[in-house]
């Protein structure tokens, strides 16, 4: 059982996106607007399958690739490009301008922060900072929208509520156990330990609820369709 | 020299450990406070939405119910003083004619005359009947003395009546609500249904049954005529024309019913049913 919830932890980024997508496999999906996100879904899959293998099995790499901060500095540039991306294609979306600035400040930043802050090999707590404050502004308005529009703008059931919801409680999350998480496991191990599992349930939060997104914005099945009789 | 657990205190490295662990729970509950208030506020925000929603709905539907009811009244009502007017002034008249025509005496007049005085007797007791008929179908006083289902045999019996159509009716004697709002309703569209099938379905055979079980009356007309299927009547029954049609869908509306249209080759029925809320008891 602890080599169970070992190992849940342990793969804690990866297990939980492929949930979400074989969900997407077995699931026609209704709206055309998912892609990106499934696109998304299938790269931070990989991404995070190969960070995740390079830090549980350090041992097994050879030298040159046991670096895995490229992965996660490619992951926080990526995620908030096709979310936003995502949600900006949303109709209730396109009439705030000030989320396109703020992606491209984002753009912006992330150039600066290669170029002059620190290396792409260098786990970048500036990118953390950015990639969480791009997206808690991006679900916050969507949220906001939301509230403020007389009626409600989209089904209960579409999925860029469960996306939003998945998102903001994982950036919530990843921006004070990132800014911190490396200063603690010099001063304080066993917390440090503590707060990458809550990270851990952060990550399985997030994957989940996209499942639930997608589960609820099925169409068909893709295969085994129950046939009906007709007399 | 350290002595116990709470020397640690003074120890700056681990005053520093703590700072920075207290930062990380506070940075993590407030922002994950602040997450679920707003989640919490659009949920909450959410249902009352959907409440609000629910709300003019149901006002819609009951404006519309009484916009309904108001349509039908009238009708209606227009339709007993057109029944009124037929039997007390039309008919009289045509009373009254019968009789000056029954005063000519026949002795006086030639073949070719009392031919056109039996002609004219024949035609004037015609239109008597046919008066007394089209008023007896517009009022629905046989509905208020006896009921609905002696309603439909007395009206069955005068459509059918002289001509080659067999009508039958088996009818639930259970169903004894006498002369209430429903019946009168049920009474037009069945009026309504069944001239429509001698009219354009032209059937043959016709049956009127009923049953009535669990506060829901049944019933059903069978014919072997070309009647409608369901999707005609949701056709013809939103069309500009389809006045009678419509009607029924309003009746049927009105009275929370449903009405079902089925049709296969040789036989066509429709179903009406209608939730009948049993009548409070009378005490003397």
């Amino acid at each position: 059982m602890y080599f169970l919830y070992k190992k849940l932890f342990a793969w804690a980024e990866v297990w939980p996106l492929a949930v979400a997508l074989i969900v997407y496999l077995l699931y026609k999906q209704k709206d055309g607007g998912i892609g990106i996100i499934i696109r998304l879904l299938g790269i931070s899959l990989l991404l995070y399958a190969i960070a995740s293998y390079i830090s549980n099995y350090t041992y097994r790499v050879p030298e040159p690739f046991k670096n895995n901060n490229i992965l996660y500095n490619l992951l926080m540039i990526l995620k908030p490009l096709m979310i936003g991306t995502y949600l900006l294609r949303l109709k209730q979306l396109q009439q705030y301008k000030y989320l396109r600035v703020v992606l491209f400040l984002f753009i912006l930043f992330t150039l600066f922060n290669f170029l002059f802050l620190g290396s792409v090999f260098v786990f970048s707590t500036y990118m953390v900072l950015a990639e969480s404050a791009v997206l808690l502004i991006f679900t916050h308005t969507f949220f906001l929208d939301a509230m403020v529009d007389d009626e409600i703008p989209l089904p209960l059931n579409h999925p860029a509520y469960y996306i939003c919801i998945a998102i903001s409680i994982l950036e919530s999350m990843n921006l004070f156990i990132y800014l911190f998480l490396f200063p603690l496991f010099y001063t304080n191990y066993e917390f440090a330990i503590l707060i990458s599992n809550i990270l851990g349930i952060a990550h399985i939060i997030y994957g989940l609820t996209i499942a639930a997104g997608l589960y609820a914005n099925r169409e068909k099945r893709r295969f085994f369709q129950p046939t009906v009789l007709h007399e | 020299m350290q002595t116990g657990k709470n020397a640690d205190f003074f120890n700056p490295q681990y005053s520093m450990n703590n700072n920075l662990t207290l930062i990380v729970i506070l940075g993590i509950t407030v922002m994950l406070g602040l997450m679920l208030s707003v989640l919490l506020a659009v949920f909450f925000n959410f249902r009352k939405k959907r409440q609000h929603r629910k709300a003019l709905e149901f006002l819609k539907e009951q404006q519309q119910n009484q916009l309904i009811e108001a349509a039908i009244r009238s009708e209606e009502t227009e339709r007993h003083r057109i029944a009124e007017t037929l039997h007390d002034e039309v008919g009289a008249m045509l009373s009254s004619a019968k009789l000056h025509l029954l005063g000519i005496k026949l002795d006086l007049l030639d073949e070719k005359d009392k031919q056109l005085h039996e002609k004219g007797a024949g035609l004037l007791n015609q239109v008597v009947r046919k008066i007394r008929s089209i008023s007896h179908n517009l009022h629905s006083n046989i509905l208020k003395e006896f009921g609905l289902n002696e309603a439909i045999r007395h009206f069955l019996q005068q459509v059918t009546g002289g001509t080659m159509i067999k009508a039958e009716t088996r009818l639930d004697e259970n169903y004894t609500d006498s002369y209430s709002e429903t019946d009168i309703s049920l009474y037009r569209i069945l009026q309504e249904l069944i001239n429509n099938t001698f009219k354009y379905a032209e059937a043959t055979r016709l049956t009127v049954s009923s049953t009535f079980r669990d506060n829901q009356l049944s019933l059903t007309i069978a014919h072997n005529g070309n009647g409608l299927s369901q999707s005609d009547f949701e056709t013809y029954s939103f069309q500009k024309e389809g006045l009678g049609l419509k009607n029924i869908r309003n009746r049927i509306l009105l009275l929370k019913g449903s009405i079902l249209f089925s049709k296969t080759p040789g036989e066509c029925s429709i179903q009406i049913t209608l939730p009948v809320q049993p009548k409070p008891a009378v005490h003397a």
